[in-house]
């Protein structure tokens, strides 16, 4: 086993350098990002805030500006570096394992070395694939951290960044190996295998994680008021958004709803009867229309006071993550196995 | 520089020709549809400046105006977004493999063996995929140009420093720097997969950095103080706080 370590490192070492760099400098900028952020003292104690605005003290609002300075730029940064690094190390490091010597022809050699070209292909991926957990677990446990740390401003992950930190991060990271391993092989070239990788990966994580979430969000999405106070307790009510709906909770409504949804017609006729027509006027400023919008207003604010909102509570987003891990490693450890055959039944060249 | 050498260049590089050629074409035809969706809404010059916001009920004429916009925001703004980077990511795409991949297969000293001097068995294997690039590129400039007429019916709309290498000329040499700089790197390193991250790290830092950093020196020598009209009226191509405290700014004009 050392000596296919060391054969791996010999081969793929710009590979390796290259993805440690990243993985690396990402890891310690995302370690000063959260020390930063914990140096400034925050507490619970600068919460809520007022109905203008401003934080339990003046200090408070003095950290809350350091708070929004730091992550607003570099704090920035390190999310989207979070969000990205993972999957393309990942690439980097999967894509040479086989394409590369597929592609200098010395495939044929080196398979008729070994008893088994499955035995080949885990003497070459087993070294890469250490690298990579060692790499990605290191940044997930920075990431996560990250992200706890900014919970001290109550600002959380959004369901774009379920891979930034954590098991998750991981997952997405082995996922982008898995097809690199897979595409490398089947197309026995580095540069087109990481193009075609790179688009396979880029369409999971965007259209397909997507996909998957929004099934999870109409599934796990229940009705709440949408009066509430979110922005003063900084603790955010929900995760994800679903739909709006105004609803008369005095009337029974369909399935899971809080009521009949409200018929915005009899306002209309309620205000017709009540104030009469509006008057002609697209800027709203005459006289007359301002005493019949006096009159209106009163009924048509029945309305927008029973609006609701179908979202997901923050509390899931738990479930989101382990989700999203377990999609990732599905994906990834299929290429994985997928790669067996293909090295098994493919020319060397 | 025969047909023969082209053909095998091309031969040798169809994966990354086939990828540049469907990236370039799918450019040149988004643009094109795009700046055709934005010339099918007619919008009055009137009703530029009746259109105060998509809040409350809009007449036909600020319905133009709402649609025009949603146009603008939506398929013009991606677009240009990708503008930004796929121009020169075409141009790494290209330029990598030329040298890089036989260098890497090692097929380069009979290949050299085989020409008198080097620097004409390059110019065999460049002059091709070169063509390739400055045609699509071309293109793509005339397209980009065309969604830039489209936009600029508005009088919301102007030239942007930020969008001055997203269209014309200017976005030929972006496909330009990527190739050559692909090139060098695909020399240099010897390999296609490091060659291609290390010219797209290179490529990545000039367009974030460096390439700004020279429109905007360039600029500086055509600044001048401009009224608050002059900055909602056009005539104006980009806008800087020059001095810390002056929060009002400099306004960079046309020369």
């Amino acid at each position: 086993m050392s000596r296919a370590v060391w054969l791996t490192w010999k081969m793929h070492r710009f590979e390796v350098i290259a993805g440690v760099l990243l993985i690396g400098l990402l890891a310690i900028s995302a370690w000063i990002m959260t020390g930063h952020i914990t140096s400034l003292g925050l507490s619970d104690a600068c919460w809520p805030r007022d109905a203008d605005g401003n934080y339990a003290t003046n200090a408070c609002d003095s950290l809350m500006n350091d708070f929004y300075s730091i992550t607003s730029s570099e704090g920035g940064f390190v999310r989207i570096g979070l969000a990205l690094v993972a999957p393309i190390v990942g690439l980097i490091l999967g894509v040479p394992i086989v394409a590369r010597e597929l592609e200098l022809r010395t495939t044929s050699f080196a398979w008729s070395l070994q008893a088994s070209r499955s035995h080949w292909l885990a003497s070459r991926a087993l070294p890469m694939l250490l690298v990579a957990m060692v790499a990605f677990v290191v940044l997930g446990i920075m990431g996560s951290m990250f992200f706890d740390t900014l919970a001290v401003g109550r600002q959380g992950a959004a369901l774009t960044e379920v891979a930034s930190g954590g098991a998750a991060l991981v997952a997405r990271g082995l996922m982008a190996v898995g097809v690199a391993l897979l595409v490398g092989a089947l197309t026995g070239r580095t540069m087109p295998a990481f193009i075609i990788a790179a688009i396979v990966v880029v369409a999971w994580s965007v259209m397909g994680v997507t996909m998957i979430q929004a099934q999870l969000s109409h599934g796990w999405a229940v009705w709440t008021p949408s009066n509430d106070d979110s922005w003063q307790t900084g603790q955010l009510g929900y995760i994800a958004y679903v739909d709006h709906g105004n609803f008369d909770t005095t009337k029974p409504g369909e399935d899971g709803q809080p009521g009949a949804r409200f018929d915005f017609d009899t306002l209309d006729r309620e205000a017709i009867a009540t104030c009469g027509n509006a008057p002609d006027d697209d800027s709203g400023e005459s006289a007359e229309f301002r005493a019949w919008a006096d009159c209106a207003d009163p009924i048509y604010q029945r309305g927008n006071d029973a609006g609701w909102n179908l979202t997901v509570p923050a509390s899931r987003y738990g479930d989101y993550v382990a989700v999203d891990t377990l999609a990732s490693l599905l994906v990834g450890g299929l290429a994985i196995l997928l790669t067996f055959p293909v090295v098994a039944r493919r020319r060397p060249s | 520089m025969s047909g023969r050498a082209a053909w095998l260049t091309i031969k040798m590089h169809r994966f990354e020709v086939l990828i540049a050629v469907a990236l370039l074409a799918l450019m040149g035809v988004s643009a094109w549809v795009v700046a055709a969706h934005m010339n099918a809404v007619t919008v009055g010059p009137e009703c530029w400046s009746q259109w105060e916001g998509s809040v409350g009920r809009l007449n036909a004429c600020q319905q133009a105006v709402e649609r025009w916009l949603d146009i603008n925001e939506h398929e013009s703004g991606q677009l240009t977004g990708f503008m930004g980077l796929l121009p020169a990511a075409v141009g790494v795409v290209l330029g990598v493999p030329i040298v890089a991949r036989e260098l890497e297969l090692r097929t380069v000293s009979f290949a050299w063996s085989l020409q008198g001097i080097r620097w004409r068995w390059l110019l065999s294997r460049l002059w091709p995929l070169l063509v390739i690039a400055i045609v699509g590129g071309v293109l793509v400039g005339f397209a980009t140009t065309e969604l830039r007429s489209a936009r600029l019916v508005s009088p919301f709309e102007a030239d942007s420093m930020g969008d001055i290498a997203r269209q014309g000329p200017v976005l030929l040499t972006r496909v330009l720097i990527g190739f050559g700089i692909g090139l060098l790197a695909g020399s240099l390193v010897g390999r296609t997969l490091p060659a291609f991250l290390v010219a797209g790290l290179l490529v990545a830092a000039w367009i974030m950095f460096a390439g700004p950093t020279i429109e905007r020196s360039a600029a500086l020598s055509h600044v001048s103080y401009a009224t608050d009209e002059a900055l909602s009226g056009g005539g104006v191509i980009g806008y800087a706080s020059v001095r810390p405290l002056d929060w009002l700014g400099e306004a960079y004009r046309e020369p």
